[in-house]
């Protein structure tokens, strides 16, 4: 009787650690499970310096964006031809050029003397993928916004960028556009 | 389906051996069910550290560390199989032993490794078969080897 109390308490106690070492351990593997994982890596798709770009601009961190200060002339179109590539060394993805920030910014007496900053992404080809277009009106700014386009893989792209100043405006003004490039997989 | 489902599976396993040894006691070494949870807690330990240092870890390694958990626990369920029919003596007892625990334990495992590595599988199926036979083969023997030959040479018969 005592043999076969003493094998049911023994029992009971393996079943109660079983049960608890088993719920805990699915727990975790499922906590496991929902846990997602990021890992920094180097981007596949990256701004490179072009035939046309200045030295006093500057590539961001990881070439995910850059710093351009174009220059604009009076009552007359600038071209630059090709001051920046945009290479995809990864798979194909979706892009699509973003504005960070333009200054001087939006409320400021200086916006008025440029009338517009384009940049125009072109393929491998020199067909137009899309473009940011920065237009003035007064002192604001319109910024502007670009859907995503296939980029193949290992395709290198071209931003060319066109500028206007309006007819009076003063030689001493300058602006800086940051833009970054947004993927998608 | 993570790698540490295996290692999930392993604790699961360790955790039904061990209340099947306690309920027979009396042909087991008295400690076996304790060791055996203890066994299921180094699984639990197991997936916790593969939490913690998820980011560490690459896939390819969690995966050899929690199957070599797996196997390590089947290599237990089929040494206490082979234990019961070779050193026991017990025939009738072993054969229901490998058709609710060892068969079962082994099909489900195959079942989901080969699921795991199934687009692998065709390149690296015979060394995952020879590494997997060579692990349970040599804890079947490392365990219970010596009682293991004296059973086999005919030794003392318990039932």
């Amino acid at each position: 009787m005592n043999r076969m109390f003493n094998r049911s308490t023994k029992m009971f106690i393996l079943t109660l650690l079983s049960v608890a070492i088993v719920s805990v351990s699915a727990l975790t593997y499922f906590s496991l499970e929902m846990q997602s994982v990021v890992s920094v890596t180097g981007a596949a798709v990256e701004f490179s310096q072009g035939d046309d770009w200045d030295g006093a601009w500057t590539l961001g961190t990881n070439n995910t964006w850059c710093d351009i200060a174009p220059s604009a002339y009076p009552n007359a179109t600038l071209t630059y031809d090709e001051p920046v590539n945009l290479t995809n060394s990864g798979a194909a993805v979706q892009i699509r050029l973003r504005t960070i920030s333009i200054t001087p910014a939006s409320g400021q007496p200086q916006v008025s003397n440029f009338t517009f900053i384009n940049f125009v992404l072109h393929d491998e080809t020199g067909a137009i993928q899309g473009s940011l277009n920065f237009t003035t009106t007064g002192d604001t700014w319109s910024t502007p916004s670009m859907s995503f386009q296939t980029m193949d893989a290992s395709d290198e792209w071209y931003i060319s960028i066109q500028t206007k100043a309006a007819a009076g405006a003063t030689g001493s003004t300058s602006v800086n556009i940051k833009i970054a490039v947004d993927v998608q997989e | 389906m993570l790698p540490e489902f295996f290692a999930f599976l392993g604790v699961d396993f360790f955790v039904v051996t061990s209340l099947s040894t306690c309920l027979l006691e009396d042909d087991f070494p008295k400690g076996m069910p304790y060791l055996l949870q203890a066994a299921a807690i180094g699984g639990y330990v197991h997936i916790l550290i593969s939490k913690e240092f998820l980011a560490v870890f690459a896939d390819y390694m969690r995966f050899w560390y929690c199957f070599l958990y797996l196997a390590v626990a089947l290599g237990f369920i089929v040494a206490l199989n082979v234990y019961l029919a070779a050193v026991k003596k017990k025939w009738t007892l072993a054969k229901i032993f490998s058709g609710a625990i060892a068969f079962p334990a082994i099909g489900v495992s195959a079942f989901f490794v080969s699921t795991y590595i199934g687009p692998l599988l065709e390149l690296y199926i015979l060394q995952v078969a020879m590494l997997f036979t060579a692990i349970v083969l040599a804890l079947s023997l490392t365990v219970f080897s010596p009682k293991l030959l004296h059973g086999l040479r005919g030794g003392e018969k318990h039932e």
